[in-house]
């Protein structure tokens, strides 16, 4: 199936309807559970109303981490089967990345405030989320420089396969060093959050996951037309000269 | 700066950030299929 959705033809023929579905549907569960979480959700026994920092929090987390999985996944693509989708993918998934990154660390920090009385600690969990926002930003300016024909070169595309790296040593930060950011809450055999949050959580973090892959798609929706674009143009200037000599 | 405060500040930074990087997204989007549609059209 992957193979197929490959093609850019058949890609483009799904993304058109998809984009504003994925970012409508998106909007809409944020909305919700946001505003179910701010306005519904009671304070919690030790963390208080700083419980509402949640709702935003986790889903720039696991979405920082998911896009830079997704940037691995498809360098993969690209340097193995050399999927003409592959890079485009991996270019689109980059900058937004880099803000839910942002937006993971910034949350963060102002939850930090009032839970543990400081913006920032140098431990392993914090440390290694400002790491992947640091990756993001390399990958974006390699992508820049080496970009040919909208597409990235193959030395981006490792770039993007060694910085997975960071993904594990995000995700066990808590449990290899000290630090003040809790352990995991969620995990394959159940979750420590009450259902009160959880269920607006997980919602949340649905719609993020939406929005975040409409705009992916706007990003290759467009990277795509600029392809052909410059193809088109190129044919263009060809004709031109052959007429003119 | 009290905690309401900063839980209404990390909406709105939230806010302006996704939102500019969605309106961006598909600014560029609409503008380069625009322009490829163009270039079918006349050429």
């Amino acid at each position: 199936m992957i193979h197929q959705l490959a093609n850019p033809t058949r890609f483009l023929k799904l993304a058109r309807p998809l984009t504003p579905i994925l970012f409508y549907c998106g909007l809409i569960l944020v909305l919700g559970a946001c505003g179910w979480g701010i306005l519904f959700s009671p304070d919690e026994k030790l963390l208080g109303n700083t419980v509402k920092f949640i709702y935003i929090h986790v889903p720039f987390a696991w979405l920082a981490i998911g896009g830079w999985t997704g940037i691995a996944i498809a360098s993969i693509a690209q340097l193995v089967w050399r999927h003409p989708l592959a890079s485009v993918a991996a270019r689109a998934i980059a900058p937004i990345g880099a803000i839910f990154a942002a937006l993971c660390i910034i949350t963060g920090s102002l939850w930090a405030k009032p839970t543990w009385g400081t913006w920032w600690v140098w431990d392993g969990r914090l440390t290694s989320v400002l790491v992947l926002f640091f990756l993001y930003l390399g990958y974006i300016a390699l992508a820049n420089a080496s970009s040919e024909k909208g597409q990235i070169s193959r030395v981006t595309a490792v770039y993007g396969v060694i910085g997975a790296v960071n993904i594990p040593i995000i995700n066990r930060s808590v449990v290899w060093w000290e630090s003040l950011h809790q352990k995991a809450s969620i995990t394959l055999t159940g979750s420590s959050i009450d259902s009160t949050y959880l269920l607006p959580l997980f919602i949340s973090v649905l719609g993020f996951t939406l929005i975040f892959t409409a705009i992916v798609f706007m990003r290759m929706r467009a990277a795509l037309a600029n392809i052909k674009i410059e193809a088109r143009m190129r044919r263009m200037a060809e004709d031109t000269h052959e007429i003119g000599s | 700066m009290t905690t309401e405060n900063l839980i209404f500040a990390s909406y709105i930074i939230s806010v302006i950030l996704v939102g500019g990087i969605a309106f961006n997204s598909y600014n560029a989007m609409r503008r380069a299929e625009a322009l490829l549609d163009d270039l079918r059209d006349n050429h």
